[in-house]
């Protein structure tokens, strides 16, 4: 295998691999926040700012391997 | 920090050459391919200022040192160092010590988590708004030129929600940093 072909597969492996946690980690609280939403409507104000932070906070994790993946392709 | 000489070259030259009969690139262009003069400099007049990490860290920054303003200025100066360096026994005997070690080395992921702050702070916003960008690209390359016009509504929510994020979180990180911790 070339040098550039392992940097594709490397490339590759770090998307899939890297925004695997991320995603189960955002889908599990978007279905807390809405269970919390569906047993309390009027606390939503709330729980959707708080969700969004918790969704940023999982997010960063997917959007470090992004930037590990750009700057091995790109640089 | 070498992740501030970062600069996004490459990836300007592959949108050039996507976009290059587009009419909304913005282009001072030498006919020659000679880079001595001043002419055949690009400027891209449609990009986002924060898809480029140099302003992404600089805005992360100023976020941090803010947070830390706020916990000088409400803790003091001596609560604010004794919160990262802790290393005073409260018990006696060997689990004083036991605990004194462990508070010790909490203090120290402490003062690096704030070093993380800047990092992370940047690496989101900058990851977000350029991982747009390159969706953008990867479309208008698969499709016509109105296509990519929900993508850009889309990236549109997008800043609209990062811009959310960042101001919240830089609001928390206050708020739990002039909280006071010790007993």
């Amino acid at each position: 295998m070339t040098a550039e072909a392992t940097n594709f597969l490397a490339i590759g492996l770090i998307m899939g691999l890297g925004t695997l946690g991320p995603a189960l980690g955002i889908g599990l609280i978007g279905s807390k926040a809405l269970e919390a939403v569906g047993r309390n409507p009027e606390a939503s104000d709330k729980v959707q700012t708080l969700m969004i932070l918790a969704i940023a906070f999982a997010e960063a994790i997917g959007i470090f391997a992004l930037v590990v993946a750009l700057i091995l392709k790109f640089v | 920090m070498p992740a501030v000489s970062y600069t996004p070259q490459p990836k300007a030259e592959v949108i050039e050459k996507i976009i290059e009969n587009d009419t909304h690139k913005t282009v001072v262009e030498d006919t020659h391919e000679q880079e001595t003069s001043e002419h055949s400099e690009t400027m891209h007049l449609f990009r986002a200022p924060t898809s480029d990490l140099n302003t992404t860290f600089a805005l992360a920054i100023v976020s941090v040192i803010l947070i830390q303003y706020a916990a000088i200025s409400s803790l003091g100066i001596k609560k604010y160092t004794n919160k990262f360096f802790n290393f005073k026994i409260h018990k006696k005997g060997v689990m004083g010590v036991f605990e004194a070690g462990i508070g010790s080395f909490v203090g120290i992921l402490e003062l690096l988590s704030e070093f993380t702050k800047i990092l992370s702070f940047a690496f989101r916003l900058f990851g977000n708004i350029f991982a747009g960008e390159v969706l953008i690209l990867v479309i208008s390359a698969l499709t016509f030129s109105l296509g990519t016009l929900p993508f850009l509504g889309l990236e549109v929510f997008v800043g609209l929600i990062q811009g959310f994020v960042f101001t919240m979180l830089t609001l928390v990180f206050i708020s739990v940093s002039i909280t006071d911790h010790s007993h």
